[in-house]
């Protein structure tokens, strides 16, 4: 059996622009989010990825989620990944959360009716979750959406900042629920801002600035320089 | 860049696997868009057949009564690759349809085609059905339709793809292919039969692929005589479907572009 890692070697990624210029011709601009990465993560680690806005947080889960290409080097993700980047699985608004559970069981490969019983009983929503999508408010489709996603059995998990959802009665049962999806991930990459989740959880850190790693390891030390950048 | 196999559906062969999945999408995206109307999925064969019969009443009280069933073939035929085309270089490369999941090439692939082809399936089925119920055509059109119809769809969408990346980065080229499918509606042997053309048009039209499909059936509904060798219809559609599998081919290529250019 294959172990789940990620492994990337000198990554670059660029996000090629074509804009309408002052001429009839249209301009390339080129913005490099990751200027060069290289980072090995192996199975049994939790791994906050740290940086501000723009630091290229989102371009790097995403590229770890086979979702964008680099420009130049490589990757090698060997593993079931699941990447919450939001709480939309990809419902249709047309028909019911019953019958979007269903039909996005079967995309993602789990079994329609121990996601369906799990999502019902966690989104808590009663006879809405027969309502069609679009009659729900943003709060029950996140509940929904959430249930959904953290059903979902994923041997490396990528989180972009998705902690959002509903009132905190409901933001306290996701967490909850959310920790209990980590620790049974073989690998988990967590982009975010909360320096507490990052103590908790992490076990080592990666702080990004500009597209580039300026610290791989310890959690404290990452805390330190990621905060130390705050007051710059 | 490696990822390691899809663990979807784990126990199944890799390839079957992600033909399940593509063609389930595939299939729902063809009754998606209709599933708000109360006639449901039946209006992909509807809208065919509508523009069909306007089409036909409008030549018949312009005294071309004898080509209403003509012009039947040429529409639902036309419609066939035209939406295929269209489908293809409209599509969003970059498009995630299942945010939480990166969605292989292939299986994206595979939902565009069994969408297309289930289409031109309908549309074939449904225009061979009434030639063979109110115009007496021989039931041998009903197969051979069908099949032209999802030839041309497979045909189109492979085109599609490789003007794909230019209509999303210049969204004006997509707007003029609008006027030319627009135009091609005119051109093409649709609403009469290639034997009434002549000179340079008829010489372009021997080169377009549209047009020996219906020419065929036209010869198959009415028993007259195909205009072409077969040799040479054979050469002009390996010619298109060469271009067309380039365009399949470039498909992973460029979807991955498109995650990064704009």
């Amino acid at each position: 059996m294959v172990m789940n890692s990620i492994k990337i070697d000198n990554a670059k990624i660029d996000y090629v622009t074509l804009r309408k210029g002052k001429s009839f011709l249209f301009n390339r601009r080129i913005h490099t989010a990751i200027k060069s990465i290289s980072l090995e993560i192996k199975e049994g680690e939790t791994v906050a990825v740290l940086g501000h806005n723009g630091a290229g947080k989102t371009t790097l889960l995403n590229f770890m989620a086979g979702k964008i290409r680099p420009s130049r080097g490589s990757a090698e993700i060997m593993g079931n990944v699941i990447h919450l980047a939001g709480v939309n699985p990809g419902f249709d608004p047309n028909i019911s959360s019953r019958e979007n559970v269903l039909w996005l069981s079967k995309v993602y490969g789990v079994d329609p009716n121990k996601t369906l019983q799990e999502v019902e009983e966690f989104s808590d929503l009663g006879k809405s979750f027969d309502r069609p999508v679009k009659e729900l408010s943003g709060g029950m489709k996140g509940r929904v959406g959430f249930g959904f996603a953290t059903s979902l059995d994923p041997s490396i998990l990528l989180i972009d900042e998705v902690l959002g959802v509903g009132d905190p009665s409901f933001k306290a049962k996701a967490t909850e629920r959310l920790k209990m999806m980590i620790e049974s991930s073989g690998i988990v990459v967590i982009s975010t801002h909360s320096v507490g989740l990052v103590k908790e959880l992490a076990t080592r850190t990666i702080v990004l600035k500009e597209g580039v790693i300026v610290h791989d390891g310890d959690v404290q030390e990452g805390l330190e320089i990621y905060s130390s950048m705050h007051n710059q | 860049m490696k990822i390691s196999a899809d663990s979807r559906f784990s126990g199944e062969p890799f390839g079957w696997r992600q033909f399940k999945i593509g063609f389930s999408i595939g299939a729902r995206n063809l009754v998606k868009p209709t599933s708000i109307l109360r006639l449901g999925v039946i209006w992909v064969i509807l809208d065919p057949l509508i523009l069909a019969a306007i089409y036909s009443f409008l030549f018949s009280i312009t005294g071309r009564s004898s080509t209403a069933g003509s012009i039947v073939l040429g529409v639902m035929t036309l419609r066939a690759f035209n939406s295929a085309f269209k489908n293809g270089y409209s599509m969003n490369l970059s498009n995630e349809p299942f945010p939480l999941k990166h969605t292989s090439t292939m299986i994206f692939l595979t939902s565009v085609i069994s969408n297309e082809l289930l289409t031109a399936l309908m549309i074939g089925i449904s225009g061979s059905s009434v030639l063979v119920i109110i115009y007496d055509a021989p039931v041998m059109l009903l197969p051979t339709m069908a099949i032209l119809c999802c030839s041309l769809s497979l045909l189109g969408v492979g085109l599609g793809i490789i003007l794909c990346p230019y209509v999303s980065r210049i969204g004006d080229i997509g707007k003029l292919l609008g006027y030319v499918l627009f135009l091609s509606f005119f051109l093409q042997p649709c609403l009469y039969e290639f034997n009434s053309t002549s000179g340079t048009h008829r010489a372009v039209l021997s080169y377009i692929p549209f047009t020996h499909a219906v020419e065929y059936l036209r010869s198959l509904t009415y028993g007259t005589e195909y205009p072409f060798e077969p040799i040479f219809a054979f050469s002009v559609l390996s010619v298109w479907a060469f271009f067309s599998l380039i365009g399949y081919l470039s498909a992973d290529k460029e979807r991955w572009r498109a995650t990064s250019w704009s």
